[in-house]
């Protein structure tokens, strides 16, 4: 305990050094500004701005670059909520009521509730990292690739919870969207699936090109054909702040989801994915009425988006102790810190404990900061939404299409969020939703991919996901989670789970 | 008024086309380094280090594009069809010669006659490591056990066809024994299961190598360059192991479009070379565990000579071991 | 993301199969299926184990399956009413897209080419295009927003966070002095953009003239 005390206090010594507050600062502004720009991601600022890095002294360095990431992070929930433009898997949650709020006039409420909930998340992650980094690491080093494989299956079992209509074409949503996410040249044999023979597939679909266009577009589009309700966001805009009953609905979703995003973000390669989907499956699930959800839940905005911040600050144990990026994002900070002579790995803790908690206390420090840059925008965001719809959209398309050229220089890419948007259109017609075909694309390409990769370790023997204590009781509680998705629509009888 | 303009702009255009062609000094404008190579990796903070000493060599703006897909092959032929002026440039790695032999796709590119050398950056050699409870006492024992029974033995690479994957096929053919293969996305992920001891061999890139035998969390067998390396001197060469043939390096190199003018070629090459000798490009080298390729091998003949060389040996391998699909 | 049901009391009324929401998404999951498991013939299947092929297959199956589902549903149980869309707004979406793409850094495609124009250029069609997508335009505030926005974006993605995208047409860089950085010819571009969009906004007859949608 008196260990835990000295570290942090060296850590806040260094985080509040002026130079590196005024780094923390910028880092989160940028990353903000970034985040909030549909398609342009954190990845393609940080490398953009690493050169700038060089002059400035490593800690100051990397307490500027998470800062980035952090702020993007949050920047990416702004613009899902404003016009319902998921720019990472983490903010497709926050899509889904956050949009409807903001239909209803409750923007200011969801922007602010997210910005609350991912700070209490942000500061209890802090504080977790520096009690229990050490251990946490080994933890994440049991999961391989069989446990990761039933930890997937877990996950689209989320996915069916995810969607408010039917489940039968939510089932047939995800599917597609693992279908979807097979789609490239095969990791293990080279060889091309469903590419068509294009090189602009060759490399599978990205995210963030599928997801702007399925979400974004297809909203666009829907609008356009829906006159009755284009300018319903700018009719009326309620409360900026969220009021009592708000903070009394929203307190407990965002614990659960502090302690969800937590856990899942210690595991490295693909846990803080979940994060948010889990809390919002969990969420709703617990929820007295789960037909609100999908329609402007407060819970499923606070839940989701506090399980983000927890796991995206634990995704740092992983990066800090064994020297393991758990997204490219972080690959690109092992790259910074490398650049700046310092060599990520156990290490790390004792040879560089300045930077090591001083990087720790940056985070909380970042937390902070975010809070303060984003509630007071929260005001400008919401007045944003007054401009006349017919000119809105022309500019979101642009700084859509300005997004998605810049990631990779492709104007292929710019064209396919052209036909997702269509395709995406098109499912809406026919009833189907975006969200879990998302969340099957997220998954799916670490489903197979560790599923194979599980198989071929155990030399083909499926039995494999039974034998690991692991992956066993995770592939049980998928079961769990089947069954009580299914009861309800059982109880109801078949009929209404076809057509509703 | 707007078709005075278009003329204008028209005529002043082909004004300024006429002047580029008789224009004598190389670099007057902005040059475009294109990596082919997502933003954030190793290829791509090697071209962003390049990029920025060439600026302040050329007194222009060097601009890092990261042109990405299929292996690197859409960024390499992109290049490949720019005007070859010395204004559109390719960095890229070893992926570079093994994507003719491993792609299909890639089956009719030849970037010995696509694309002009202009220089090698780097050249590093991998690092066999296996997780640290691996039950085998060293090269010796490692290599009966490999011959005994193979497919016991899991070995985890970074992605069909790359550097990893092909490090294990060369020591598959040398020792006519092919371990379980088991393909993940990206270096780090082998690591990691390396590291949790989910699978047992790895052909690890140096500073990564070099850090995890360092502490002790996984255990290093040889060096697949010809000479050790002076943080792991107690490691053998492979050849010294006894495995002959099966030597590799991970390389970076520059390269302008074919038909580059040779004086411009030049000019790029004598910056680079100027890049290779700044300390301050050499200390961020050393901090990603790079050296700078050595003094004799900076020519733009030398990189021409070590992509042909690369080129018929993939082929060879790939013809050997029928990996190759179809 | 709820769609529109025509009246409340739909289930009871009479459906022709063909106009049933769920009759076109199971026709859709079906084809979708098809194709996939075509796609996917001439992977590789090795004798044991999970090979290339194995899980699309599978996906395939349960998604023809699904498709089957939805059919069978539509034919007995009559749902909503699949509407005809209006396609004017989505139609010229794409086409705002797909303006762009091609001319933000020129395309050549099956023998025509495009050059390529910037943002300088791509920006403003993009806009001015999209925005006819809305049956309320007004031609003067969209000419504004496409100069106005273009000239913000320039500085945005450009100058302030360096991104490699291409600003200005190459005939106009070479018009402009040699003596010029790249930034320096983005910037007074730039200006002279926002100058125009402002002078639109203040200056054209009708702009005074608020429209109350």
């Amino acid at each position: 305990m008196t260990d835990f005390l000295a570290n942090l206090s060296l850590g806040f010594s260094v985080a509040f050094v002026p130079t590196n507050l005024v780094l923390a600062f910028l880092g989160c502004l940028v990353g903000t500004l970034v985040g909030v720009l549909p398609g342009v991601g954190p990845l393609a600022t940080i490398a953009m701005l690493l050169p700038i890095t060089f002059g400035v002294d490593p800690v100051g360095a990397l307490i500027m670059l998470a800062g980035i990431y952090y702020g993007a992070q949050y920047g990416g929930s702004t613009t899902a909520i404003l016009v319902n433009m998921p720019g990472e898997a983490s903010s497709v949650v926050t899509a889904l009521d956050g949009h409807q709020m903001a239909k209803q006039g409750r923007a200011g409420v969801a922007l602010a509730i997210a910005a609350i909930g991912s700070f209490f998340a942000g500061t209890v992650a802090t504080l977790l990292i520096a009690l229990l980094a050490a251990p946490l690491t080994r933890v994440a080093l049991v999961f391989g690739p069989t446990e990761y494989f039933s930890l997937m299956v877990v996950g689209l079992v989320f996915a069916v919870v995810l969607a408010s209509g039917s489940v039968l074409k939510a089932i047939a949503m995800i599917l597609l969207g693992v279908l979807l996410s097979l789609v490239g040249t095969d990791l293990e044999t080279g060889e091309e699936r469903m590419t068509f023979g294009l090189s602009m597939l060759s490399d599978g679909i990205d995210f963030t090109i599928l997801a702007m266009g399925i979400f974004g577009i297809a909203e666009i589009m829907r609008n356009l054909t829906q006159t009755d309700n284009r300018d319903v966001i700018r009719q009326h805009i309620g409360r900026l702040l969220p009021d009592k009953e708000d903070f009394r609905s929203s307190c407990r979703p965002v614990l659960r989801g502090t302690a969800l995003g937590a856990i899942l973000g210690i595991l490295p390669g693909s846990g803080a994915v979940l994060a948010p989907f889990a809390s919002y499956a969990l969420e709703k699930k617990l929820a007295e009425q789960p037909g609100r959800f999908g329609r402007g839940a407060i819970e499923g905005v606070a839940g989701p988006e506090s399980a983000n911040n927890a796991a995206a600050q634990t995704s740092f144990i992983p990066l800090l102790t064994l020297g393991i990026p758990p997204n490219a994002v972080m690959a690109l900070m092992i790259g910074a810190m490398t650049i700046h002579g310092i060599v990520p790995g156990p290490q790390v803790m004792t040879k560089n404990p300045a930077m090591f908690w001083g990087m720790i206390a940056s985070m909380w420090v970042g937390n902070l900061m975010l809070l303060v840059i984003n509630l007071p925008l929260v005001g400008i965001w919401v007045r944003l939404l007054k401009v006349p719809y017919r000119l809105m959209f022309p500019a979101i398309l642009m700084f859509c299409c300005i997004g998605i050229y810049s990631i990779n220089s492709l104007p292929t890419d710019v064209m396919l969020i052209a036909l997702f948007g269509f395709v995406g259109f098109a499912l809406i017609r026919m009833g189907f939703e975006p969200a879990p075909m998302l969340l099957g694309f997220v998954l799916g390409r670490l489903l197979e991919e560790n599923l194979r990769r599980a198989l071929s370790i155990s030399r083909g023997s499926p039995a494999t996901f039974l034998e690991h204590p692991i992956s066993a009781s995770l592939l049980m509680v998928a079961a769990v989670l089947i069954v009580l998705a299914m009861l309800p629509s059982i109880r109801r009888g078949r009929d209404t789970a076809f057509t509703e | 008024m707007r078709i005075v303009r278009v003329a204008a702009v028209a005529a002043a255009a082909l004004w300024m086309s006429a002047v580029a062609v008789c224009a004598e000094g190389f670099p007057e404008r902005q040059i475009t380094i294109v990596v082919a190579a997502p933003a954030g990796g190793p290829t791509d903070t090697f071209g962003r280090i390049i990029a920025e000493s060439l600026g302040k060599t050329f007194n222009q703006r060097v601009l890092v594009e990261n042109v990405v897909g299929a292996g690197g092959l859409v960024g390499s032929r992109h290049v490949a069809s720019s005007a070859p002026d010395g204004y559109t440039l390719l960095l890229y790695n070893t992926a570079l010669t093994s994507l003719p032999a491993f792609l299909k796709a890639a089956k009719d590119f030849d970037p010995s006659t696509a694309l002009t050398p202009i220089g090698l950056i780097n050249e590093a050699p991998f690092v066999l490591v296996s997780r640290v409870d691996f039950p085998s006492s060293g090269p010796g024992d490692l290599i009966a056990r490999l011959r005994d029974d193979p497919a016991s033995i899991r070995m985890g690479h970074g992605g069909f066809g790359g550097g990893a994957h092909i490090c294990g096929l060369l020591l598959a053919r040398a020792l006519k024994a092919q371990p379980n293969f088991v393909a993940y996305r990206g270096a780090a992920a082998v690591m990691t299961d390396i590291l949790g001891g989910h699978i047992d061999l790895f052909c690890a890139q140096t500073a990564d190598a070099i850090n995890n035998i360092n502490s002790k969390s996984v255990k290093g067998f040889w060096v697949t360059g010809p000479a050790r390396l002076n943080q792991l001197a107690d490691l053998p060469t492979i050849a010294e192991a006894g495995i002959s043939g099966a030597d590799i390096s991970a390389w970076h190199g520059l390269f302008a479009p074919a038909g580059t003018p040779a004086e411009t070629v030049k000019v790029i090459n004598s910056a680079l070379a100027k890049t290779l000798q700044d300390p301050a490009v050499l200390s961020r080298f050393e901090s990603l565990g790079a050296t700078p390729v050595a003094v004799d091998r900076r020519s733009p003949e030398a990189l021409g000579k070590h992509v042909k060389a690369e080129l018929a040996r993939w082929k060879d391998l790939v013809a050997e071991l029928s990996v190759e699909q179809e | 993301m709820k769609t529109d049901r025509p009246t409340s009391n739909s289930k009871a009324r009479l459906l022709p199969i063909i106009q049933d929401q769920n009759f076109a998404a199971g026709l859709l999951l079906v084809a979708i299926a098809i194709s996939a498991y075509a796609l996917t013939r001439d992977l590789a299947r090795p004798s044991n184990g999970v090979g290339p092929a194995t899980l699309p297959e599978w996906l395939s199956l349960a998604l023809g399956v699904s498709g089957a589902a939805l059919l069978t549903a539509a034919i007995y149980k009559p749902g909503v009413r699949f509407e005809r869309a209006m396609l004017r707004g989505p139609a010229l979406i794409i086409l705002a897209v797909l303006m762009f793409a091609s001319t933000i850094r020129g395309v050549s495609f099956a023998g025509v080419s495009i050059p390529g124009l910037g943002l300088l250029f791509a920006g403003p069609v993009a806009i001015m295009i999209s925005g006819y997508a809305s049956p309320d335009v007004r031609f003067d505030q969209l000419l504004g927003l496409a100069l106005g926005l273009t000239a913000f974006c320039m500085l945005l993605f450009g100058d302030l966070l360096n991104l490699p995208i291409p600003i200005l047409p190459q005939p106009l860089v070479d018009l402009l002095p040699a003596s010029w950085s790249a930034k320096a010819d983005l910037r007074l571009s730039a200006a002279a953009l926002g100058a125009a969009a402002v002078l639109i906004l203040v200056a054209w007859p009708n702009s005074t003239r608020r429209s109350s949608t």
